[in-house]
């Protein structure tokens, strides 16, 4: 049925209707003229030509755009630079500790907090290698 | 195309007082060219109306309006080297199709942009359209005008940017064939079969709702 509707709306009456369409979105004189008259809408203008002739310059000259990426990329590099001159010093004052003379207690490159651990270590080790000779099987 | 700029040219009242003779426009785009800010500032006061009634003709809220007379004077700005005057309508014309594209351009991004979100007519517009269907000797009334131009433009939202770009100049501007294709830089042939099959898909587009 529906389509039997749809086939019945001839295309004259359509036509009139979309005529109709196109008159009710005419604006009017005032409308036109407060879009026109927009405060800063010349200032707006103005400025996009300005970023938009400065974005042609940067395009067709090759080194001006080498610059502004460059300009671009000064944080990045700065930040590069404090980081590597921050891990100079590091390194620097361990090495300086290394250099230092060694303190004589220390044994065999092991740090100081281990030595008595070490003592321990050697100590238990004496009593299990005689241990160990004391129970030998006899030959 | 004189008869084309004629309608764009908003009228002006002329006074009979002696005046200081107001440079052409050509003579301010050539002042332009050369770097004059005032004789820019000069060219936009005089046609910016004659842009905004275009950009009306596609769009509209104020907003869409306002940046298409942006976008057309900072391209007609850009562009200002490669425009031939010779004729007292050249730089209405010129300006026009600017217009033109600009609408056209903006037509086409917003098409891509809301493709999948166009909504169907609520069942108040679905009755509006059929009653005034049934009744279009009907005068309209201040609420039915209202409606019918939202109504209007959620319609014409659904057709092709060239196709809305054709109907606009052909119903609205009541160009001829050849006019518009002076206006798009299409082909008359291609602008001939484009009103054609605008025209089918409008019915389309209202076919399916009434």
């Amino acid at each position: 049925m529906w389509n039997k509707r749809n086939t019945h709306i001839d295309d004259e009456k359509l036509d009139r209707l979309s005529d109709e369409l196109f008159r009710a979105l005419e604006a009017s004189e005032s409308e036109i003229d407060n879009a026109a008259e927009s405060p800063f809408l010349f200032r707006r203008i103005r400025a996009r030509i300005e970023s938009e002739q400065r974005r042609l310059a940067e395009e067709t000259n090759p080194w001006l755009a080498l610059m502004t990426q460059f300009r671009q990329a000064i944080p990045v590099f700065a930040l590069l630079a404090v980081v590597a001159l921050a891990s100079s010093l590091y390194l620097h004052t361990n090495e300086t500790n290394k250099s230092a003379p060694e303190n004589p207690a220390l044994i065999a490159g092991l740090p100081l907090f281990l030595q008595d651990d070490q003592d321990a270590l050697d100590a238990s080790l004496v009593g299990w290698q005689s241990n160990n000779r004391s129970g030998q099987p006899k030959e | 195309m004189i008869r084309m700029a004629e309608k764009f040219e908003p009228e002006v009242v002329r006074t009979s007082q002696p005046q200081v003779r107001e440079r052409t426009d050509d003579e301010l785009v050539a002042a332009a060219r050369t770097g004059d800010e005032a004789a820019f500032t000069q060219l936009f006061k005089r046609h910016n109306s004659l842009v905004s009634r275009l950009g009306y003709r596609f769009f509209s809220r104020r907003e869409q309006v306002e940046e298409i007379i942006q976008e057309a004077f900072v391209k007609a700005y850009l562009a200002l080297d490669s425009y031939q005057g010779g004729h007292e309508k050249s730089f209405v014309s010129w300006l026009a199709r600017i217009t033109v594209h600009a609408c056209y351009d903006e037509l086409r991004r917003i098409k891509k942009r809301s493709e999948s979100r166009l909504g169907d007519l609520s069942q108040e517009e679905e009755e509006f359209l059929t009653e005034r269907l049934r009744d279009l000797s009907a005068g309209s009334n201040v609420e039915g005008a209202t409606i019918s131009r939202d109504l209007a433009g959620k319609l014409l939202a659904r057709l092709k940017p060239e196709d809305r770009v054709v109907l606009t100049l052909l119903k609205q501007e009541e160009l001829s064939i050849a006019e518009i294709a002076e206006l798009t830089g299409w082909t008359s042939a291609k602008v001939k079969m484009r009103s054609h099959r605008a025209q089918q898909g409008l019915r389309r587009v209202l076919r399916k709702f009434v």
